[in-house]
């Protein structure tokens, strides 16, 4: 290891460098991920726990209205999603299964529980936190219907962008 | 420095007066300041969590990209505080290294928590910490020194371990039980390469306090591993198969590390490996409930009581010696089926355990062969 010395001022820098280009390129990446896909709104429902690293979140449920082709009452979507209608309106929402060809179906956006970690029922908000309380109480309200703006990008990623209520 | 020791041997006339303050003087001034440290310590602890309260409290008032950009240019002063600190001397004491890591360790961690908030992705903890492992271990290890930075750096590694094992046993690790072993096995392979690294490195007291953390890890999930096969009765055999590739790892690591470190406490270090490595190997295949793997699990840690002696590792001696004697007590509660025979059986093994101390004071006196460190064999 004493070889290593003479080395040493370029070693610590390098070491210094690689964490804050490695950071610096995840937010980029992060930005022009995120800025890419077409806006839809959807209703939603939901609760808040703590994600100690990340901050308050409100976690709730996409309510899809999935027109399934199967006859199964609680069915946990596990297949891609077509959306088709006017952005930001959704007109239908159709479960893609195997049977589905997706060039037929003409969709606007798809959804790809691959890409959402095989999730695409629940979804998380970050919020601040004074607002938290107040949030969360809307949700429950019954007389406030929530609706949550989401980006879906070319990836069939779902990310929610906006949340806002409105009399049930 | 405890002056206890050397008032004994001044006692006993081993050293005069002259010696004793010579001695007492000598530790006073290398003595490391501990207190100071722990306080160090503490401060950077609670910049640590404050840093993460801060961001999770996803404070409105400020825009989110001026936000990040604060964020990022803390880490970008953080790094030139580090590169100016290593260049002066009287900065290098230890613990002042060690916190201006841990600080910029944190801020790293969480500019990615703070990227996630602002643009609404979310992933499991373990991908964040596994990018942090990669970009952050060159600073970490390569500049660490001492039991700061090899507590944050363990933990991150260790939590990422147990996290994607979990997270991806279905996926990623479905059908490949040895790579699954190879994730768990983490504390093994870090153990052997802290052993290497103490040879090797400058800052041997780093690669010592991970080494340490290591150790512990193995003692414990080892316990774990037996105690668990003990509870549910029955064996595993699903299990078995990552455990059986654990225990080749765990027998080659033992191999490595008496191969880089041929003193008695290398031998003890990879005694105990190898011991752990057959316990995984068996425990799944324990059929039939609490005594067999009480049993086991009290071979283990009389075996981990006999290496400390040999090794003249006091602390971990009486914690084992603790840890057998809980075990029994526990033991004898699980027995509570059976009262008596499980009486008698205890009283039998507590005459027997009597009798092999005094048979081993006889053959030792008879032989000189001694039961402790230090002594020559």
């Amino acid at each position: 290891m004493t070889e290593l010395h003479k080395y040493r001022p370029w070693l610590l820098i390098a070491a210094l460098v690689l964490p804050l280009a490695a950071l610096g390129y995840s937010w980029f990446s992060t930005d022009r991920a995120a800025a890419s896909g077409v806006e839809w709104d959807v209703s939603i429902q939901g609760y808040d726990p703590r994600d100690l690293l990340q901050g308050h979140y409100l976690q709730y449920e996409y309510m899809w209205k999935i027109v399934r082709k199967t006859n199964q009452e609680n069915y946990y979507p596990s297949f891609p999603l077509c959306i088709k209608g006017t952005a930001p309106i959704i007109s239908s929402v159709t479960e893609m299964n195997f049977d589905s060809r997706e060039d037929d179906m003409n969709c606007i956006s798809v959804i790809r529980p691959d890409s959402n970690k095989g999730n695409i029922k629940t979804g998380r908000y970050y919020i601040p936190q004074e607002q938290a309380a107040a949030l969360e109480a809307k949700l429950r309200d019954p007389k406030l219907r929530a609706t949550m703006r989401v980006r879906i990008n070319p990836q069939g990623v779902i990310r929610p962008i906006a949340l806002r209520f409105s009399p049930a | 420095m405890s002056q206890r020791d050397l008032k004994k041997w001044k006692q006993a006339g081993l050293i005069d007066q002259a010696t004793f303050d010579a001695i007492a003087e000598y530790e006073a001034k290398h003595d490391k300041p501990w207190g100071l440290w722990a306080l160090m310590g503490l401060g950077a602890l609670a910049i640590g969590l404050g840093l993460i309260s801060l961001i999770a409290a996803n404070w409105d008032a400020i825009p989110p990209m001026v936000r990040l950009s604060v964020h990022f240019i803390a880490l970008i002063g953080a790094a030139a505080w580090l590169y100016w600190q290593d260049r002066r001397p009287e900065w290098q004491g230890g613990m002042f290294t060690d916190v201006s890591l841990a600080i910029i360790g944190f801020l790293g961690i969480t500019f990615l928590g703070h990227l996630g908030q602002v643009y609404q992705t979310t992933s499991p903890l373990w991908q964040p910490l596994l990018l942090w492992l990669i970009i952050f271990s060159p600073l970490m290890l390569g500049l660490g020194r001492g039991a700061l930075i090899a507590l944050i750096w363990s933990a991150a590694l260790y939590y990422f371990a147990v996290d994607n094992g979990n997270d991806l046993s279905d996926s990623f690790y479905k059908d490949k039980p040895w790579l699954q072993a190879l994730n768990y096995s983490m504390p093994v392979i870090v153990l052997t390469v802290s052993v290497w690294m103490r040879s090797l490195s400058s800052r041997e007291d780093l690669w010592r306090r991970i080494g340490h953390i290591a150790f512990a890890l193995i003692l414990f999930t080892t316990s774990f591993v037996t105690a668990l096969f003990g509870i549910s009765g029955a064996g595993a055999p699903e299990l078995s198969e990552i455990l059986g590739y654990q225990a080749l790892i765990g027998i080659m690591a033992a191999a490595v590390i008496y191969w880089r470190r041929r003193d008695i406490e290398g031998m003890a270090i990879a005694a105990i490996v190898a011991a752990s490595a057959v316990l995984f190997l068996i425990s799944p295949h324990i059929q039939n409930g609490s005594v067999p793997s009480a049993l086991l699990f009290m071979l283990f840690w009389g075996g981990v009581a006999f290496a400390s002696l040999r090794a003249g590792w006091r602390p971990l001696f009486q914690i084992a010696v603790a840890v057998l004697s809980i075990r029994l007590i526990i033991l004898s509660f699980e027995l509570a089926d059976d009262l008596l025979g499980s009486g008698i059986a205890l009283i039998l093994s507590g005459i027997v355990t009597l009798l092999a101390a005094y048979l081993f004071v006889q053959i030792s006196r008879a032989t000189k062969v001694r039961f402790n460190a230090g002594d020559a064999l």
